[in-house]
């Protein structure tokens, strides 16, 4: 029994963190675009951290429950309904079958994730759930969800006190911090910074920039002023997810989760791995400015994160797990 | 900035396989990745170098490190700072696997001969299949079947793969034969196409867009997910194309 597609949304996609050990082949890790949100909702649910969810954008899709589940929303903030009724992001709610659930509108954020508990069965490839778009064997037949689609879930709940088509938010949510979008995305610089000159170097943290609305899980294309130097295209080498390029254009690109391996263009630098999931969700209506910092720091940040993180599950699958069992 | 860039540090010298004395450098990639990077060129000496140094790191690999991608000249690690011990003396998971790696490269020693595999490719060059080829060669102004001729006379390395899942780079073409990408690259080139571009051939696994010139095609599968390797190309293969007919492609390509 599964959850079936309504009405397919913008782009519904399986991700978890990412398919790790390949990229020496080419083949890119992709995974969640905001992969603290979808370890979030996972922790709601009482799932590992890693485990496969349903990544949506907006519009997002209309879904129906086929059995009774747990599930738990997380990120962007679209005003998620079940039944028409409004639910809250970062709860645990338990939904009947036969119950629908759609987002009534943006509020907040660029990404969402729906997980359920005991994840959705899907078969890995490579060692990871996430969609590499066009192997059919990755995610969901390694494409995004079309209407009347079966998401098939693995387990198996029965809530007999619960009427049909209804739904229970649990009594807990996490206190969490929402993103702050005013204070600069933190950075460190990478190979050929220095092919910017003095001027360009400084304005990569004295400007403000935009996120353009033709960016993707590929990549944001970033619009700020025109950064100049001694530019020249490379022999290609290794990206990754955060890598600023430096375009012919004088523009700058982020790359993202579905990132090519290899690229040859000018990496000015790196956003810092901790603030990868805030430049996710990161509004295209906000400046976006950029700061540097140490990569101790750096370190220490991504810790702490992940520190909060565990925390946060820990309590939240002790919590569902002895609300299961009475 | 904060503190003074520190992505630059002068790490060690190497002696390639001609005799060249290298300097690799250490370049950090931002808190979860550095890189092990030569003098920026394609060259035959530099990727010994680049591939006896995977070779060492995939021998047992050091926990936490996620990735390593061998390139032309560098070689970058990828690494889960939450999966590495620091020690008093390296603080930082950062300087942990970077002490692990060095240490590992210590004695590090170059053959030019390491552990290759030798792949035999066969290639239909029937201008049906190329279609760049008629063109290509009279902008070079050689014949056709000297064009094919010079592409399938040397064997090539694979440098390394991207662009695509099992998009293998390989060199070098022969001076004769270089090139220039498409200035608008088609938008649907098919799986098996064997191509051009500059110094390097290429063969496009999977129906994809691409700018390189056609002049082949390959009934092998280069890319097939249900295989446990699904690549079928690796970093630091040695391949030799070999010309079939039409025919023999025909009979060859999966049914």
């Amino acid at each position: 029994m599964s959850i079936r597609i309504i009405k397919k949304g913008s782009l519904d996609a399986i991700q978890d963190l990412g398919r790790f050990g390949y990229q020496h082949l080419g083949i890119p890790p992709s995974g969640a675009l905001d992969p603290f949100a979808l370890q979030l909702a996972n922790g709601l649910v009482g799932n590992a951290p890693g485990e496969a969810g349903l990544e949506l954008f907006f519009p997002a899709p209309t879904l129906q429950f086929e059995k009774d589940a747990i599930i738990a929303i997380s990120g962007a903030d679209w005003q998620p309904c079940l039944q028409g009724i409004p639910v809250e992001i970062n709860r645990t709610i338990l939904v009947k079958k036969g119950a629908v659930l759609t987002f009534q509108q943006p509020i907040a954020g660029r990404v969402a994730y729906l997980t359920v508990r005991g994840g959705f069965q899907i078969e890995p490839w490579l060692g990871s759930g996430s969609t590499q778009w066009g192997v059919e064997l990755s995610g969901f037949k390694g494409r995004a969800l079309q209407k009347e689609d079966l998401l098939p879930l693995r387990s198996s709940f029965e809530f007999s006190t619960l009427a049909p088509e209804s739904f229970l938010p649990l009594p807990w949510k996490p206190a969490l911090q929402t993103n702050s979008f005013n204070t600069p995305i933190r950075l460190l610089p990478d190979s050929h910074f220095n092919f910017l000159d003095e001027a360009s170097q400084k304005r990569l943290t004295s400007a403000t920039f935009s996120i353009l609305p033709q960016s993707n899980r590929m990549g944001f294309l970033l619009q700020g002023p025109k950064l100049t130097g001694n530019y020249r295209e490379l022999i290609s080498a290794a990206v990754r997810r955060g890598t600023i390029q430096w375009l012919p254009d004088e523009q700058i690109v982020l790359l993202m989760a579905d990132h090519p391996t290899t690229g040859g263009y000018p990496r000015i630098a790196q956003v810092i791995a901790a603030d990868l999931p805030k430049l996710a969700q990161w509004p295209a209506s906000l400046p976006l400015q950029f700061e540097w910092i140490s990569r101790s720091d750096a370190e220490q940040i991504y810790r702490e994160q992940h520190f909060l993180l565990t925390q946060m599950q820990n309590a939240a699958g002790n919590r569902l797990a002895s609300y299961l069992e009475s | 900035m904060k503190e003074s860039p520190d992505y630059l540090i002068p790490s060690m010298r190497i002696t390639a396989p001609n005799g060249e004395l290298l300097s690799v450098l250490i370049e950090w990639n931002g808190d979860q990745s550095f890189s092990l990077v030569c003098r920026e060129a394609i060259d035959e000496n530099l990727h010994a170098v680049i591939r006896a140094i995977w070779q060492v790191l995939q021998t047992a690999p050091l926990p936490g490190i996620t990735d390593i991608i061998p390139t032309f000249h560098s070689i970058t690690i990828v690494f889960n700072p939450l999966k590495i011990a620091r020690t008093p003396n390296h603080p930082t998971a950062g300087e942990a696997i970077l002490h692990q790696v060095m240490s590992r490269l210590n004695h590090l020693s170059i053959h030019a001969s390491f552990s290759k595999w030798q792949i035999s490719i066969p290639v239909c060059y029937d201008a049906t299949l190329a279609p760049d080829l008629i063109t290509l060669s009279a902008q070079l102004s050689i014949s056709p079947d000297e064009l094919v001729s010079l592409h399938h006379s040397k064997p090539y390395t694979v440098y390394m793969l991207g662009f695509l899942p099992g998009f293998a780079y390989m060199g070098i073409l022969d001076a004769r034969i270089t090139a220039p990408r498409h200035a608008r690259p088609r938008t649907h080139v098919q799986a098996g196409s064997v191509a051009i571009a500059a110094q390097q051939t290429g063969i496009y696994p999977t129906d994809s867009p691409g700018g390189w010139q056609l002049i082949g095609r390959t009934p092998i599968r280069m890319f097939n997910p249900l295989e446990p390797n699904p690549c079928f190309l690796q970093p630091g293969d040695e391949v030799t194309f070999y010309p079939i007919s039409l025919n023999e492609y025909q009979q060859l390509i999966p049914q």
